[in-house]
């Protein structure tokens, strides 16, 4: 009893906390989405549903859930496989020295800020004029692009660079994941005559499934909602709205067109999407959280 | 007991320290320590510009010894959202708000601005060009103030340097600037390595484009006001564009990356820009430029028979409701609109005058020489519409890069489809009068 007081003492910041930040302001945001919101005006009209019917007419609005899907299933896969693949080559490193180096060197794009490595790409990278594409492209004997005015190249450019700018995280993870596995299974399948591939594809892996589906989860999430790259390489969209995502649009339609009602029925659309996808992805990784 | 007392007053601290971190200090009157009461007045980056506008408050402060203004600026990427965060917040906001006529229907269609004065709104009715307050009426009331009148059309930046290696003389009819565009420009793929003349950035598109149908004697505004480009005057103004773009003088590298044009010719990278007169401060304070010797800014020479063009309400003051001092804003942003006060600022911003009565001023005249010869068009301009400009533009410039890039030659459809998008999604809520 008196533990539980102490305990419900110590949560009670914790969950103020949660109320005032997180859980208010989306029950908040829901609501507005009912109305045809202007925050700088003392009336704003009820629409009921209206916003969300727009929804389903609003051209723009598919493309982005279309161009948020391929982005987050294209950029979670290849995170997962190319952050695994380099957690193994860094966890058979000979000294912990060279590991530790190697996870260094992968995690220091995940410190720098998103908005800052994503100008350096845009300008310095892709950039039409002396952007190091361009300049390979015109070691190969090819004529220069503009690579803002292409449509799926840019989105691609885009996932290369969240991938460069985000594996990191990733790999610490699964480094982790990977060393927490007891190391008795391993010797037993070597014992056995198994190789490295084998014993990493039919014992590690499957022992690692809860880091797996930790990893899958939050990277999925988080993705669903990356923003600051695609605000710096495609304001508007890129051409034919090739690079809108839903995170992107919402901030377009409440900042630049100012209709906060209807960016708050995307963003509901948006938070549906993201709860729905997690769901699914809890069932499917449903993980043993032992090694027994 | 002790570590119960200990654990109790940490879960205190902790949850004093939220409340405390939610609040806001009052306000209301805001008076710095020597007593005066402070005016925020709030402004976006733009070096020459903030420095006017402390000048401006200095003297301010001068005849009004118990107010003291604050100048704030912010870059203009957030500045907007700061705007609307200020006018949400009951306390602590700005007093005055420097605006962008294309960002200030959102903010005039809510009830959170103060009136214009009356004595302000009749000399905005006698003495300001249309243009200039356009934007600012809803209902018949004003909601701001504008400080300049704003001009994408009329002149442009020249690169001397680069006119002068190639022996050419600047342009002065519209076939000589075509054929001097394609002399000097230079292709590579999709990026032109030298631009001949430019506009096609999102500001100078869509304002040389309107130009170029009043100029035939055409209108692209209907009587109830929506948007028709896909006229004879409109389609053939549009092939003219597009054909310069498919002729190689010069690309759609700023369209894309929402810059400006005038970039490249400070950078010797084209010879002729679009763009308004405010351009030419960045010349000489952003790229440390000589004027006369680098470069000069010129009129654009007339693509049709008459002058024309349309022009969207520049920038301008308003006065949140919320401020605490409304009467003493009203007041500076009267003395800020004086006209002797008012003409100074526009010169040390390169910018137009708004008021008729400017226009025949010497003392703009003579430190603007380079420029002053765009006040005698000043009258030969329209309002560009009640739309919001930047989603008309996005609409707009889409369309463009759609022309540019495929084979497609449907010019009239592709107008006639972005005339209708404009019209439905970008008009302005409410009514002018």
């Amino acid at each position: 009893m008196k533990n539980n007081r102490f305990v419900a003492c110590v949560l009670i910041p914790s969950v103020i906390f949660l109320l005032i930040f997180a859980v208010f302001p989306v029950a908040y945001g829901l609501g507005i989405s009912f109305y045809d919101y202007n925050p700088t005006s003392s009336y704003n009209e009820f629409l009921g549903l209206e916003n969300y019917k727009r929804l389903l007419t609003d051209e723009v609005f598919w493309i982005a859930v279309k161009n948020t899907i391929i982005f987050c299933v294209v950029a979670v896969t290849a995170n997962i496989v190319i952050t695994l693949f380099l957690a193994k080559i860094i966890s058979v490193l000979p000294s912990k020295g060279m590991k530790t180096f190697f996870r260094t060197i992968l995690f220091i794009p995940c410190i720098a800020p998103i908005v800052g490595t994503s100008m350096v790409w845009k300008y310095g990278m892709v950039g039409t004029d002396g952007g190091l594409l361009n300049r390979i492209l015109g070691l190969m004997g090819m004529p220069p692009r503009n690579w803002f005015l292409t449509t799926w190249q840019l989105l691609a450019i885009i996932i290369v660079y969240t991938l460069w700018a985000d594996i990191g995280y990733n790999v610490v993870l699964f480094t982790a994941g990977i060393e927490g596995v007891p190391k008795e299974f391993d010797e037993a399948a070597a014992i056995d005559g198994a190789g490295p591939v084998r014993r990493f594809v039919s014992i590690k892996l499957p022992l690692m499934s809860r880091t797996f589906a930790f990893v899958a989860i939050m990277t999925m999430a988080n993705y669903f909602q990356m923003f600051a790259q695609f605000q710096v390489f495609a304001p508007d969209g890129g051409r034919s709205n090739s690079a809108m995502v839903l995170t992107n649009y919402i901030y377009k339609t409440s900042f630049s067109s100012y209709d906060m009602g209807y960016a708050s029925a995307v963003a509901a659309a948006l938070f549906m999407i993201v709860f729905i996808v997690a769901m699914i992805q809890n069932k499917m990784m449903h993980a043993d959280w032992s090694y027994e | 007991m002790k570590k119960k007392f200990i654990s109790a007053l940490l879960c205190v601290a902790m949850t004093a320290s939220l409340v405390v971190g939610c609040g806001s200090k009052s306000d209301d009157k805001k008076e710095s320590s020597d007593g005066k009461t402070t005016l925020t007045f709030w402004c976006h980056e733009n070096e020459p510009w903030v420095k006017s506008y402390k000048k401006v408050a200095e003297k301010f402060e001068k005849e009004n010894p118990d107010y003291k203004v604050v100048v704030k600026d912010y870059p203009y990427k957030v500045y907007n959202d700061k705007i609307q965060t200020a006018l949400t917040s009951k306390t602590a906001g700005p007093d005055i708000i420097a605006v962008w006529g294309g960002n200030a229907p959102a903010f005039i269609e809510s009830d959170s601005l103060s009136e214009v004065p009356e004595s302000l709104a009749k000399e905005l009715d006698e003495d300001y060009l249309a243009p200039t307050t356009g934007i600012y009426k809803k209902e018949g009331t004003y909601y701001g103030v504008p400080m300049e009148f704003n001009l994408e059309y009329g002149g442009m930046i020249v690169n001397k340097k680069l006119f002068d290696k190639a022996g050419i003389a600047y342009p002065k009819t519209w076939d000589e600037l075509r054929s001097v565009s394609k002399q000097v420009s230079k292709m590579n793929g999709d990026v032109s390595e030298m631009k001949g003349f430019e506009m096609i950035d999102t500001d100078a598109l869509i304002c040389n484009y309107l130009a170029m149908i009043l100029q035939q004697g055409g209108q692209y505004l209907e009587e109830d006001d929506s948007i028709n480009f896909a006229t004879p005057e409109g389609i053939k103004a549009m092939n003219e564009i597009v054909s310069m773009v498919k002729d190689g003088e010069c690309d759609l590298e700023n369209l894309t990356a929402g810059e400006y044009c005038y970039n490249d010719v400070y950078k010797d990278k084209g010879y002729m820009s679009s763009v308004g007169s405010w351009a030419i401060g960045e010349g000489t304070d952003t790229y440390s430029l000589t004027y006369g010797k680098d470069f000069e800014y010129v009129p654009v020479p007339q693509y049709g028979e008459k002058m024309a063009f349309a022009s969207e309400t520049g920038w301008g003051l308003m006065v949140p409701k919320n401020s605490a001092n409304q009467d003493m804003a009203w007041k500076f942003i009267e003395f800020f609109s004086n006209p002797d006060n008012l003409v100074e600022h526009n010169i040390a911003c390169n910018q137009l005058p708004p008021r008729k009565s400017l226009l025949d001023s010497e003392k703009y005249k003579e430190a603007m020489p380079n420029i002053s010869f765009l006040l005698d068009i000043l009258p030969d301009g329209q309002w560009m519409g009640p739309y919001n400009t930047s989603d008309m533009r996005d609409i707009f410039n889409e369309m463009f890069i759609d022309l540019c890039q495929s084979d497609k030659t449907d010019v009239e459809g592709a107008l006639k489809e972005a005339s209708q998008k404009i019209t439905e999604k970008c008009k302005i809520s409410y009514s002018m009068e």
